[in-house]
């Protein structure tokens, strides 16, 4: 038992904050790698031209966070043109959906960060969905807001 | 007119309590007479729920019904599946590795959020913004292994979900090393703390012989006295290949045993010295881990039947003996899932009790020294 002892921790009084300024500052792990890494569970991906619209991850769903939509454009078939709409207000990053895609077009990327508003752009339309999983991948995904880009971003929305 | 009791509403918000409950207190001057439990804040209908969804679909349920220690949620809930399954021996022995490295891990990250927190209902605000903190580097070794920090949804039926990288055993060995330099520091400021001492010894005494009659488990029931741990009564993962000793009163290594035990302050050290040991069990269970399968294949998800029967799964997890009774007719989805959570005794039954006579300045430290998780109360 000591009462002297608990006075260490005012060394720490000299040492740099343990908080990361997000977004501002990088989030790096202790070995320096940066985070996320490309095994985050994130907002998905889905290359429509592989999607062929069998509705499995909406069977697999448990929060019916997956709709669908059909998309005129797309050359295939008339019966397999309907592809997902992920609604990321009931999402819970799980992954089944992307464990039961038969042809692999739907994964998750690292990307999940969303600031907005408006409840609306928290539905991704499958438009937005088809992006390339490498177009997220860490470096070119982490983007940092700096203060003014920030308070932009914000001050857009109201 | 001379008031002789009042009454105290403690939660459910109010930063004394462990969670979204709440205590109804009768208070005669500084002194508590009656206690009474009231939960219902956070019941979110687990166990009605998982009889509607399939076999796989309540992986991603089950771990929400504990935040800070998700994992045991998923490795009682699996255990039982592969019981039904009649998979138990057929689990990869690379997967059981792989989960006890996970529940370890787990463990550490829930006790440096408890004893963060029960330092915080102290006062001493030094350490919880230091054990959360260090906390959140387990949280980055999860984002790297699982996927996601708090719900990793990474312990399936038959193994783990996917296998761990290569070069994540030598972060896990940094990340283990700096803890063991920061409890240290611990020590220092909290745990040989005079403070600590006076405030928490002999206050929320668990008597060793009530301790089991009241149902209690886990770290509160080993500072009790009793030598009891689900890890060695009844292996699962890869225990029963990792030597390591039950902690209990009063062998507490380093400490000096200062009290009579089954108090707030012996119960603190339990949990202390434990992430010690599962540092030394991460540690064994890395080095010994085998290459191979991590997972066996699952039949098609949607047409997936589990043959009938009753399982009864226990695993020992931050809070206490956690259970899972899964019973299926044969069919695709659960008929009945029943969760035995730590807390349901620790919070009703014996917070009620050992509440009574205590002080109120000291209600909110023995309530953080039960370490009670509303969500499994009410399922």
């Amino acid at each position: 038992m000591s009462v002297i002892k608990p006075l260490k921790a005012w060394k720490h009084l000299l040492k740099r904050p343990h908080t990361i300024r997000y977004p501002y500052q990088e989030h790096v792990d202790m070995e320096g790698k940066r985070l996320p890494t490309e095994v985050l569970r994130g907002f998905h991906s889905n290359d429509l031209e592989k999607c062929i619209g069998c509705k499995m991850c909406g069977m697999i769903c448990m929060n019916d966070a997956i709709s669908y939509e059909e998309i005129p454009e797309l050359e295939v078939e008339k019966g397999k043109k309907i592809r997902p709409i992920i609604d990321y207000g009931r999402c819970c990053y799980c992954g089944l959906c992307t464990e039961v895609c038969p042809t692999g077009s739907l994964k998750l990327t690292p990307n999940f960060k969303l600031i907005d508003v408006d409840r609306e752009k928290f539905r991704f339309m499958p438009t937005q969905l088809n992006v390339k999983r490498d177009d997220y991948m860490v470096d070119e995904n982490a983007i940092l807001f700096s203060p003014e880009e920030y308070k932009e971003k914000v001050k857009g929305n109201k | 007119m001379k008031m002789k009791e009042y009454e105290l509403f403690i939660g459910p918000q109010h930063p004394g309590i462990t969670g979204n409950m709440m205590y109804h207190l009768w208070v005669d001057g500084d002194t508590v007479v009656k206690a009474e439990c009231n939960v219902g804040y956070l019941h979110r209908g687990f166990e009605k729920l998982m009889e509607s969804r399939t076999w796989m679909q309540n992986i991603p349920l089950v771990c929400r019904i504990c935040v800070p220690d998700p994992d045991v949620n998923e490795m009682a809930y699996s255990m039982a599946v592969e019981r039904l399954m009649g998979w138990r021996e057929e689990v990869p022995e690379r997967a059981r590795y792989i989960r006890t490295v996970v529940l370890e891990l787990s463990r550490i990250a829930a006790y440096l959020m408890g004893i963060g927190s029960y330092a915080g209902a102290l006062g001493i605000y030094t350490l919880p913004q230091w054990a959360l903190g260090d906390r959140d580097y387990i949280m980055d070794i999860f984002e790297q292994l699982t996927g996601a920090r708090i719900y990793h949804i990474y312990i399936w039926p038959g193994g783990v979900r996917w296998d761990m990288p290569a070069d994540l055993p030598k972060l896990i060995e940094k990340t283990m090393k700096y803890l063991e330099k920061r409890l240290k520091l611990y020590d220092d400021v909290f745990f040989k703390n005079r403070i600590f001492f006076d405030r928490a010894v002999d206050i929320g005494v668990i008597p060793k012989e009530k301790a089991i009659e009241w149902g209690v488990t886990g770290p509160n029931l080993r500072a009790s006295g009793h030598e009891y741990d689900v890890r060695r009564l009844e292996p699962y993962a890869a225990y029963e290949n990792i030597d390591f000793d039950v902690i209990h009163y009063p062998e507490l290594g380093k400490f000096d045993v200062l009290s009579s035990g089954g108090d707030a302050y012996t119960r603190m050290l339990v949990r202390r010295l434990e992430i010690e040991q599962s540092i030394s069990i991460i540690r064994q269970a890395l080095k010994k881990m085998p290459s191979g399968e991590h997972l066996l294949k699952h039949p098609n998800w949607f047409k997936w039947e589990v043959p009938p029967g009753i399982a009864y799964e226990r695993v020992e997890s931050s809070k206490g003996e956690y259970g899972y009774m899964v019973v299926s007719d044969g069919g695709k989805k659960p008929v009945r899932v029943h969760v035995r959570g730590p807390s349901y005794t620790h919070g009703i039954n014996v917070a009620e009790t050992i509440l009574k006579g205590a002080n109120i300045a000291d209600v909110s430290q023995i309530l953080f020294s039960l370490d009670i998780c509303p969500p499994d109360i009410e399922r």
